[in-house]
């Protein structure tokens, strides 16, 4: 092989053998529009925010016509790396290989596929919609010694919480939480970021899930709509936020049903949503992983190319599962395995992502005594952020810009330069098609 | 018809019988030649009758053809009509001539040139398209049979992209580029 073709042999074959294996190829779509050229460059991705409608029709009467509301997201390719190789070693190997060395390619395409997978994955956690998350939720329960409050500002709202605010003003110390009768630290930790968060009177009236889109201290956080809207036809009139006057957790009638706004009331609790991780058994998977599903279809995401991917530990915790036994319910992929895949059950094609591609969060804090702030000692448990999602949910984007063979500077050698770019985006109207099941292992 | 006086003298001398006195105003021939001039009189009538009948029937022909051609051409709208038959026609004719020969829709121009040239004037429309195309050579049978060996580029058979090319499509069109590698159609000749 010329040594003046390596250029391109190493990138095409890299990238085929990472198209081949990394999971990103089939976790996300490619739908933009437009050619990156250098780093930092935006393509564009086109979304229609209104769903379908119809109408009645009437003879003789005029038909309505619909407006389509369209948006185009742009996806900066943030993301740039580069490859700069020496290439003496390797002048001896063509001499007789001819070709470049399968080793070679297998190890660089490894990498190249974990940094991609690691990268999309990573961008789960803080993109999924808030509300639709799977773990073990932190309730706060409403008292005389507990306030919450919004007020709604141009993005959204704005929330202050305040538990023991009788003794400890500022603080919120802690609180025993009543889905495990465990001590946890009442207030807002970075763990709780993009979140679901949402005011609490009663278990069954409640406001519905707002994001927690930034953490100012540990008893204010701003809020948003989970997509980031703060106008529309289900918005009651002079509100940023959709459903202020409460609901009973799945419905939210315009202007409430009688009661009074949750924004006005007092005594109020709150409730962050999947704050603790839940701890995942063979035993238990099998029911969580179909909870996402249920989080999908409540959002009525499409039941076509959904996905699921888990880390290798939960792998082995789904073949041990009774319920996929005895054959599995469908170990499809036990051939050729492509982009992850290995098996498919309860709508999902469950994408094995190796090593430690799958996110990791800590979860919030628990407390092993209870009072003010200063006197807490806080343990947190770490959880994977395990999507079950639609392919519609993240667009990726890349390009292997620059692959060049060049001298190397004060060597008589050569040296391999290349540079590949890559971004994703979920456009914020998509965040729907993505469940979250925070699990620890 | 002309009597010569030299043959009626020689006749008398030598027979030496009684002169005789021929009338005047009367002329005496033999039989043969009588009959003779009898049958050619009345050749010359019957060729007379025959010539003034022809010119009779000639004359009526050409009245019958003046009212015939006054009577149509005196209304308009048929006129038109007739004119625009014509032109269907032709077109009708053009058409068919040309799925025949469809070799003859780029070149009509010509066939008609070829048409109005004097020696190709009357002639029948599809005949006249055969001569024109044969002259042309436009209507040599195709031949068939094993083709014309051509030596071939020296160059070996590949089957592959040139790395020029891999290297144009990834700067210019990635999308199709990695489309390309994931279906594994990218190769290196």
């Amino acid at each position: 092989m010329n040594l003046s073709n390596f250029g391109e042999q190493f990138a095409s074959k890299v990238l085929a053998k990472t198209y081949s294996n990394a999971i990103v190829g089939v976790f996300t779509n490619d739908n933009y529009d437009g050619e990156i050229k250098k780093p930092g460059d935006r393509v564009n991705i086109l979304s229609f925010l209104n769903s379908g409608e119809l109408q009645d029709y009437v003879v003789g009467t005029d038909m309505a016509v619909q407006q389509l509301v369209d948006a185009e997201d742009q996806l900066i390719v943030e993301k740039r790396k580069a490859y700069n190789i020496s290439l003496d070693r390797l002048e001896d190997l063509f001499t007789y290989a001819d070709d470049i060395p399968d080793a070679m390619i297998l190890e660089q395409s490894k990498v190249l596929e974990k940094t991609i997978d690691s990268y999309v994955l990573d961008k789960v956690g803080s993109e999924a919609k808030a509300g639709n998350w799977i773990g073990l939720d932190l309730k706060v329960t409403g008292s005389g010694q507990t306030e919450a409050s919004i007020t709604t500002s141009a993005t959204g709202g704005t929330v202050t919480v305040n538990a023991n605010s009788n003794t400890y003003e500022s603080q919120v110390g802690s609180v025993e939480n009543s889905t495990d009768g465990a001590n946890y630290f009442a207030g807002f930790q970075n763990a709780d970021l993009y979140k679901g968060f949402r005011l609490r009177s009663t278990s069954t009236f409640v406001s519905p899930w707002y994001r927690i889109s930034a953490i100012t201290s540990s008893t204010v956080a701003s809020l948003t709509e989970w997509d980031e809207a703060i106008s529309g036809p289900d918005f009651e009139e002079n509100y940023t936020l959709r459903g202020t006057f409460g609901g009973d957790g799945t419905s939210f009638p315009k202007n409430g049903a009688g009661d009074a706004s949750l924004i006005g009331m007092s005594s109020l609790g709150w409730e962050f949503q999947a704050a603790i991780p839940t701890a995942v058994t063979a035993a238990t998977i099998y029911d969580q992983t179909t909870l996402l599903a249920q989080a999908l279809d409540d959002n009525e995401v499409t039941a076509e190319d959904r996905k699921l991917v888990v880390p290798p530990a939960g792998i082995t915790m789904l073949r041990q599962a009774a319920e996929l036994q005895p054959t599995g319910i469908a170990e499809i992929y036990s051939g050729t395995v492509l982009n992850g895949r290995i098996m498919r059950f309860g709508g999902f094609d469950v994408l094995s992502a190796a090593g430690s591609r799958v996110s990791i969060r800590a979860g919030h804090s628990a407390t092993s005594v209870t009072g003010p702030s200063a006197d807490l000692v806080l343990s947190a448990t770490n959880g994977y952020i395990i999507p079950g999602n639609n392919t519609g949910f993240m667009t990726y984007a890349d390009k292997w810009s620059e692959s060049r063979v060049v001298d190397a500077e004060n060597q008589f050698a050569k040296k391999y330069q290349g540079l590949f770019l890559f971004g994703a985006k979920v456009p914020r109207y998509r965040r729907k098609y993505c469940a979250v099941l925070f699990g620890s292992f | 018809m002309e009597i010569k006086q030299e043959d009626l003298g020689t006749q008398n001398i030598s027979k030496e019988v009684t002169p005789q006195v021929i009338e005047v105003g009367k002329i005496e021939v033999a039989e043969d030649e009588f009959n003779d001039l009898k049958h050619r009189a009345e050749v010359s009538s019957q060729n007379f009758e025959r010539a003034k009948k022809a010119e009779l029937e000639l004359k009526e022909f050409k009245e019958l053809q003046d009212n015939q051609t006054l009577s149509v051409y005196d209304d308009e709208p048929v006129k038109k009509l007739e004119e625009k038959v014509s032109e269907l026609n032709q077109k009708v004719a053009k058409a068919e001539l040309i799925e025949k020969y469809p070799v003859l829709k780029d070149i009509w121009n010509d066939f008609e040139t070829f048409q109005n040239e004097e020696d190709n004037r009357g002639m029948n429309l599809r005949t006249s398209a055969k001569a024109f195309l044969t002259e042309k050579g436009l209507l040599d049978p195709v031949r068939k049979g094993l083709e014309k060996p051509t030596g071939g580029s020296k160059e070996p058979f590949s089957s592959g992209m040139k790395v020029e090319e891999v290297k144009k499509l990834r700067e210019t069109n990635f999308k199709k580029y990695s489309d390309m590698l994931k279906k594994g159609q990218i190769k290196f000749s």
